[in-house]
């Protein structure tokens, strides 16, 4: 089985809970060998799908205003961005929106987008609307689910998602990098042998 | 975090060869992690900040049970003071003062070295060395993880010295004469010629440790075979120590060997169960060797008694009760993880996981001599099976060779670094960039020579770009080493005459006054205390100092352990602070901090470091880090803010690039053998793409993980496929 890694850039307003969804991610790991790091800001967490190991590294970014302009430092060579908003504020849809906007002119190409409107727990102070979000969220061809970090709703499916959407090594380049060899693997041989 | 996740392996692999000894699966295992991290909870509780002075901690210590302790600081010398209760009756406190040596700290009359305050301790609550007696834990810390976070900061050191005889007996109590009943180590010794034999431990408290200085060899020792050793490194949980930045190597090294051991799919891909059977090697933590090195000769040259033995490393894991004060604990297996300070302070993400840490393991009652060769540990350790530590030598030992291809090349490379002189218009970057392409030619060369391959060869399966981080290890320590006072000037300079320092430090006076949450920090997330602030600045003055680009990010994520340390002593529970809260507590530590020296360390990691590891956690604080700097040196008022300055914007867009010049480069170096002729062609394509950069960098990096998995689906599906790297290279 081959293992990716997976670089998830995590955006959004703060306070939306960027960071909850993340830790209830990695906080029911069935992965005993899970390395907790030092602080939420970077988490991983490996799963396993199909015949693929993938370990996810989630960077997440700070949604003040004010740090905007370093996201692209954060978010550049991920694979996947979650992207949050609270479904209780309007107005973190709103900043959604203007991510996807920078994401698709500044953010790495075929980058898998993922729409998360957490606290849906929250649901009688709601102030968008489900369906308003999964259309939008279609019309971009980005995979949508309402989350609650608190409730451990939809967290996992997120990133699920996220996997099946990632394209296939074996499809995607073929060739070149495909007859990448390593040069030890006489000795490899050698060693298991000998075990 | 990675537990004794490997102790079934283990403990079957070493009855295999000590037949003996029931190895312990019979004992309750806990969580040897913890005590550090529980230490490190409370350290508030015995290491009190100001105003506990000596005095206070005499007056605390008072009577309380031999073995309490306090550390202070020492109100005159200002120097760190281990205080302990010695004798109850007598109500004697005894001062220790604690040396700070670099980096390194040790107690005033022994050479063990810790790399902090937090492993000394554990230490002398295990082994006492130099003390009269272990030092005493209380056994309420042993409870600790039960409590959230913020009421243990409570605890004062009033609490950490109670008496109130809630000593684990057995555990933590250093006087309890029990005879352990269940003794489950191997102590291995090594004699001066190298070679490796193992002691049982009932065998020296049978016979005693006399046979130590006499034969060489004693009826009881058993040669072991170098694989057994190598048997022992399957350990999957075992950490490299790289934290973050290692963490990609760790788990694409190991997954291969999954596959391929049990053939069936496992969740993990680090899974010790299912790898028995196949050897695992890894590098021990290259970055103990300095300290290791010199920590060896330290005790070396102390006046222990010589004998044709050393003690290389203890192997065990259990115990029962710990015997009297003059006990040998034996940590874990990596001993000289310890001893050597190469451990972290709090269990850092990777090096804690060590599936060998300190806290319960069992103290050993072992003999005088054995205890006193301690010390020497770290230097066989290293010697005899860090693959890291032969590579650099043979590195070292090339470079020093006359007229070799890669002396030469490396000498021409020092001399014209040396005299580069930071021209006007010549940025930081660009300085370091061409250090960089220099650095990947040379290891280039040192791949192409018979020395180095043969070096490879023996080394098994060590992934590509593990490698490729073991060779710049090396490299760096002849090419970098020599250069790095020069690089350090020349990129001031460079940063002084292009104005960027100075806007930095301008900005700083601006932005200094700035309440945490005025830096848009959120309500709720402490900043570290001025004790923290200074520990912090410390380690900022080591991360200076190191030459390696990957030891200063090792730094740096300690810092940002202190920080998160800082945010959360006085959080509320539950609460998880992420990187809307830990920018502007970084940035909050930035404004105090020196950040000329700063920047230029960040530029160094930046574009030396190598590509592939910058994806990790090491990579993330890098990247904090940097984007921190880049918020005070472009930090405009509230109304200019939403726009970026077309500086600001231009700088923006040379560090996309730059980073995609590097990936890049390392590209093609791991593929050199096969398709360096391809990669060249590509490169020169992507260094005319400047408009789209951040698109280019994706592709590198997408790039980059694929090469890797597809490098591990090679090893999986075909063994024999070198043949065609032959044809194609």
């Amino acid at each position: 089985m081959s293992l990716r890694e997976l670089k998830v850039c995590l955006l959004g307003e703060t306070g939306v809970g960027k960071s909850s969804i993340v830790c209830r991610f990695v906080e029911d790991s069935f992965d005993p060998n899970i390395n907790p790091t030092i602080g939420a800001s970077f988490m991983t967490k490996t799963v396993q799908y199909q015949n693929e190991l993938h370990k996810f590294l989630i960077w997440d970014t700070a949604g003040q205003e004010r740090f905007r302009a370093l996201a692209p430092m954060y978010y550049r060579g991920s694979a996947a961005a979650i992207i949050v908003y609270d479904i209780t504020k309007e107005e973190s849809f709103l900043t959604l929106k203007n991510w996807v906007k920078e994401l698709r002119q500044h953010g790495p190409p075929n980058i898998v987008v993922a729409i998360a409107g957490n606290k849906c727990d929250l649901s009688d102070a709601r102030e968008v609307l489900e369906k308003d979000a999964k259309d939008y969220a279609d019309s971009i061809h980005a995979i949508f689910v309402e989350t609650s970090a608190k409730n451990a709703i939809n967290i996992n499916e997120i990133f699920t998602e996220i996997s099946q959407k990632i394209p296939h090594l074996d499809t995607s380049d073929s060739g070149v990098r495909g007859l990448k060899l390593r040069r030890e693997q006489s000795d490899l041989t050698r060693e298991r042998t000998c075990c | 975090m990675k537990r004794l996740d490997d102790e079934p392996t283990k403990s079957g692999k070493r009855t295999s060869f000590s037949d003996n000894l029931t190895n312990g699966d019979s004992v309750t295992q806990r969580n040897p992690v913890a005590l550090l991290q529980r230490l490190r909870l409370c350290q508030e509780a015995w290491n009190p900040g100001s105003p506990w002075d000596r005095d206070g901690a005499h007056a605390a210590l008072w009577g309380r049970l031999p073995g309490s302790f306090l550390v202070v600081t020492d109100s005159s010398s200002q120097n760190k003071l281990l205080c302990v209760s010695v004798d109850d009756q007598n109500k004697k406190v005894q001062d220790f003062p604690i040396i700070q040596t670099g980096s390194a700290q040790r107690l005033d009359t022994s050479h063990l070295a810790f790399s902090d305050l937090l492993q000394l301790v554990i230490f002398y609550s295990l082994s006492r060395d130099v003390l009269p007696l272990c030092l005493l834990i209380p056994s309420w810390v042993c409870g600790l993880t039960e409590q959230p976070e913020h009421l243990v900061s409570h605890l004062g050191p009033k609490a950490w010295v109670c008496p109130s005889a809630d000593l684990l007996p057995g555990t933590m109590s250093p006087g309890t004469p029990e005879a352990p009943d269940n003794v489950m180590c191997t102590i291995q010794l090594t004699a001066d010629n190298g070679a490796l034999c193992f002691i049982n431990p009932l065998y020296l408290q049978e016979h005693g440790d006399d046979w130590l200085t006499h034969s060489p060899v004693s009826t009881n020792l058993i040669n072991r075979p170098f694989t057994s050793k190598r048997d022992r490194r399957l350990s999957t949980a075992r950490p490299w120590a790289g934290a973050g930045l290692k963490k990609r190597t760790e788990s694409v090294e190991e997954s291969p060997v999954v596959t391929d051991s049990s053939g069936s799919l496992v969740q993990s891909p680090v899974s010790p169960v299912t790898t028995t059977g196949v050897i695992l090697r890894r590098a021990s933590n290259p970055d103990t060797s300095d300290l290791q090195k010199r920590v060896s000769v330290d005790s070396i040259s102390s006046p222990i008694p010589q004998s044709p033995h050393r003690v290389s490393w203890v192997e065990d894991k259990l115990w029962n009760p710990p015997a009297p004060s003059s006990l040998l604990h034996p940590p874990c297996l990596e001993f000289d993880s310890l001893s050597m300070s190469s451990i972290e302070e709090e269990p850092d993400p990777e090096q804690a996981a060590s599936p060998c840490q300190v806290q319960n393991s069992p103290r050993l009652p072992l003999a005088d001599k054995v205890k006193n060769r301690l010390s020497a540990v770290g230097q066989v350790f290293g010697g005899f099976i860090n693959p890291q530590k032969r590579l650099s030598k043979r590195v070292q030992e090339m470079s020093e060779r006359k007229g070799s291809p890669f002396a030469e090349a490396l000498k021409g490379f020092l001399e014209q670094t040396l005299k580069m002189r930071a021209a006007c218009g010549v940025t930081s970057t660009e300085i370091l960039q061409e250090v960089r392409s220099s650095l990947t030619a040379l290891r280039e060369t040192l791949y192409d020579s018979v020395e180095i391959q043969s070096i490879i060869d023996t080394l098994g399966d060590v992934p590509d770009f593990e490698l490729d981080t073991m060779m710049e290890q090396a490299l760096h320590k002849v090419a970098l080493k020599p250069l790095f006072s020069h690089l350090n000037e020349c990129m001031k300079t460079a940063r002084q005459q292009d104005g960027s320092l100075h806007r930095l430090q301008a900005n700083q006076k601006t932005l200094m006054s700035r309440s945490l949450e005025e830096l848009e920090g959120t309500a709720g997330a402490g900043v570290p205390d001025a004790a923290m602030l200074e520990k912090i600045q410390q380690r900022w003055a080591s991360m200076h100092q190191q030459y390696s680009p990957q030891k200063k990010v090792e730094m740096l994520l300690k810092v940002c352990k202190n920080i998160y340390h800082s945010m959360t002593v006085n959080a509320k529970p539950g609460v998880v602070f992420g990187a809307d809260d830990f920018l502007p507590c970084l940035t909050w530590v930035l404004l105090r901090s020196d950040v000329v020296t700063l920047q230029i360390d960040t530029d160094y990691m930046m574009e030396l470091l190598d590509p592939s590891q910058l994806q990790g956690e090491g990579g993330y604080y890098l990247t904090s880090l940097y984007a921190s700097l880049y918020y005070i040196s472009s930090f405009r008022s509230r109304l200019a803010a939403r726009q970026l300055s077309a500086e600001a914007q231009k700088s923006l867009s040379q560090w996309h690039r730059r980073r995609t010049l590097h990936c890049n480069q390392s590209r093609r170096s791991r593929n050199r053998r096969t398709f360096r002729r391809h990669r060249s062609n590509e490169k020169s394509d992507e260094e005319s793409e400047e408009v789209n950069a951040s698109d280019a960098s994706k592709d590198n990096d997408q790039t980059h993980t694929a090469d890797v998995t597809e490098t591990l689906q090679s090893v999986t599906e075909n063994f024999g496929e070198e043949k065609e790297e032959e044809q194609n290279g």
